[in-house]
């Protein structure tokens, strides 16, 4: 998984499930698995990262582990990242509550597969930052 | 569900002290509590000789163990957790038999480790991802065990989002979250067309 | 709070009519262009596109906006695409880019962009070719980063005398339908001169992209190549200025256009993609909620 799909991962799982009030806190999760690389931990540098995306503030956020899943190469990785999750979950959540009329959507995609169909192509739109 | 494992009971059935002096202990803490003092009955039961430091800690693990097992029950009590599982069985085929050991021991270890709590068993199942190559089915299995918890359909989501992801590599094919965010739209989509 | 939904069918087909007008001399310019072949793609998108309005809302073909968007989306493709490409567009952008989130005036993205993006990640071999066959010989577009890229002059890429897309083949027909857009008051000016404005500055103030080290280096500080090549011009004048997709207030509109100028651009300079124009209107749209949200609460803090 490169941190693109994570990021986005991360970004459906925090808009597909109950968002919690901090959600923004995961944000920090690719900087910190990224310190954690530069440290001799090994596969354990990964762990730690996963044990502390799942710190008790953070502990509803699925979205912290998907962050803390890839290797980041670099700093600008993570930091793309934590700017894409943090951006995507805004501006995803503002248009599936303001510009997404549920009742107005056809009964077989209401709900999940309409907000679905809107993460895929948010994840197309968005397929240039995989290469920045 | 059952109630939970108190330390006074479990210390008398283990036969490490008896009922008479388990009464004396709980006395004295009486006591104290009325004078203010919150004292903890191993404590208490170490103080007045009934109770090696030794004992006492095997009394504590034993306990933990105890409310572990408890745990247990309400996983496989849940109607739920049978199409958790059911889902996750594909991926747990595409997967190595390391693999699906790892998952086995995720599932058992965690009920003792992370009970109902979600983020701890994705934790958990992601650190046996991580420890074993291609654990994918781990990291599966256990964010669905997190269907024990009130959240089921968070941890059902997490689980297959996270078990689809990692069997990706295994197909013949190339796809991506994108892909399978489309064809999870499509195929939910279909399922609600069908007739009943 | 909901989309400025479009209710009156009339008005709605006034509108439609006028875009169609709008668009007429690109296409007349692309199928004299590219000959026969730009026209069976228009054709193909078009009759697909109006075939699954058809199917999914019968009442509302005859107001044209299906006809709109499949002619749109047959601008966006290269122009040897497959027709089966151009009618399978068509297709996906009325079924999923419009009627699967609940018809005209409550799509949340542009169908003709969403369907164009959708294929590229779905197909992307058509959409990245590695060069476009070109008067007979293989050629790289000028937003391409390819070695082998060759920036055409000024006045060549004025009459679209370069490989692109279809809207590509003739930047002063796009302005032209643009212009017609604007005298009709079909579309709003601030989103096409900001855009415009906005790709203008970063191409000059931008610099360059890691990826870009020896190729293409017209692409730096030239704004020219990143104005007239590409989905720029239709981006600018048709898919931005879609009133459903973008945000109510003047100011979000200004701050909208900078959405998608600063996506496009950095897409160009920054990343393997030679366009990022039809990424960036989807962006933008997805941003438009957002800026809304944001010219409100400041709007409210302001008055109390």
């Amino acid at each position: 998984m490169n941190h693109y799909d994570a990021s986005f991962l991360a970004i459906a799982c925090a808009l597909m499930t109950e968002r919690p009030r901090r959600w923004w806190l995961a944000g920090a999760i690719p900087a910190l698995a990224f310190a954690l690389t530069l440290l001799p931990l090994g596969h354990f540098a990964a762990i730690v990262a996963a044990l502390v995306a799942c710190t008790p503030p953070l502990r509803p956020a699925a979205a912290a582990l998907l962050l803390a899943a890839p290797r980041y190469p670099s700093v600008r990785a993570a930091a793309v990242s934590a700017g894409l999750y943090l951006c995507g979950v805004a501006v995803l959540a503002a248009l599936l509550e303001d510009r997404l009329d549920q009742d107005a959507v056809p009964a077989f995609l209401r709900g999940t597969p309409a907000r679905l169909l809107v993460l895929a192509v948010a994840y197309f739109s968005l397929l240039p930052v995989a290469h920045l | 569900m059952s109630a939970p494992v108190q330390f006074r009971d479990l210390v008398v059935e283990l036969g490490f002290v008896t009922s008479a002096q388990l009464g004396d202990a709980l006395a004295r803490q009486d006591e104290l509590n009325g004078s203010g003092v919150r004292s903890h009955l191993g404590h208490l039961l170490e103080d007045l000789g009934y109770l090696t430091p030794a004992q006492h800690r095997l009394v504590l693990v034993q306990l933990d163990m105890q409310r572990a097992l408890a745990a247990l029950p309400t996983v496989r009590r849940s109607a739920r957790h049978g199409w958790v599982v059911a889902a996750l069985a594909p991926v747990a085929l595409l997967s190595s038999p390391l693999a699906i050991l790892a998952a086995a021991a995720v599932v058992l270890v965690g009920a003792w480790l992370a009970q109902g709590r979600p983020g701890r068993w994705l934790a958990l199942g992601w650190a046996a991802s991580v420890l074993v190559p291609g654990a994918g089915a781990a990291t599966a299995a256990a964010a669905g065990q997190g269907g024990a918890s009130p959240r089921l359909r968070e941890s059902v989501l997490v689980a297959l989002i996270i078990a689809v992801s990692a069997a990706v590599p295994l197909l013949p094919i190339a796809l991506s979250p994108g892909h399978l965010l489309l064809i999870a739209a499509l195929l939910l989509a279909l399922l609600r067309r069908r007739p009943r | 709070m909901r989309g400025p939904f479009l209710h009156s069918s009339q008005r709605t087909a006034a509108i439609m009519r006028q875009v169609l007008l709008a668009l007429a001399p690109i296409t007349v310019a692309a199928i004299w262009r590219h000959g026969a072949g730009a026209a069976l793609l228009v054709l193909a998108a078009l009759s697909a596109a109006v075939t699954v309005e058809a199917v999914l809302a019968r009442a509302s073909v005859s107001d044209g906006s299906a006809a709109v968007t499949g002619v749109l989306f047959a601008l966006l493709l290269p122009a040897g695409a497959p027709l089966w490409l151009a009618a399978l567009g068509g297709a996906l952008a009325v079924g999923l880019g419009k009627h699967a989130f609940g018809g005209l005036g409550k799509n949340p993205f542009n169908p003709a962009a969403l369907a164009r993006v959708v294929l590229m990640g779905l197909l992307p071999v058509y959409f990245f070719a590695p060069a476009w066959r070109w008067d007979g010989v293989t050629q790289a577009s000028p937003l391409s980063k390819a070695a082998g890229a060759l920036l055409p002059s000024a006045s060549a890429l004025l009459a679209g005398d370069a490989p692109g897309a279809l809207a590509q083949a003739a930047p002063w027909a796009v302005l032209l339908g643009g212009l017609v857009l604007l005298l009709l008051r079909s579309a709003d000016w601030r989103i096409p001169l900001a855009y415009l404005a906005g790709v203008t500055l970063l191409v000059l103030v931008l610099p360059a992209g890691e990826r870009m080290a020896g190729h293409a280096p017209w692409l730096v500080g030239n704004p020219l190549p990143h104005l007239l090549s590409g989905g720029t011009l239709l981006t600018a004048f048709f898919l931005l200025t879609d009133p459903v997709t973008a945000p109510f207030s003047p100011p979000g509109k200004l701050v909208f256009a900078g959405v998608a100028a600063l996506v496009t651009v950095a897409t160009r300079l920054y990343t393997p993609y030679p366009d990022g124009a039809a990424l960036a209107v989807l962006t933008a749209n997805a941003c438009a909620p957002l800026i809304d949200r944001a010219l409100v609460w400041r709007k409210l803090r302001r008055a109390g």
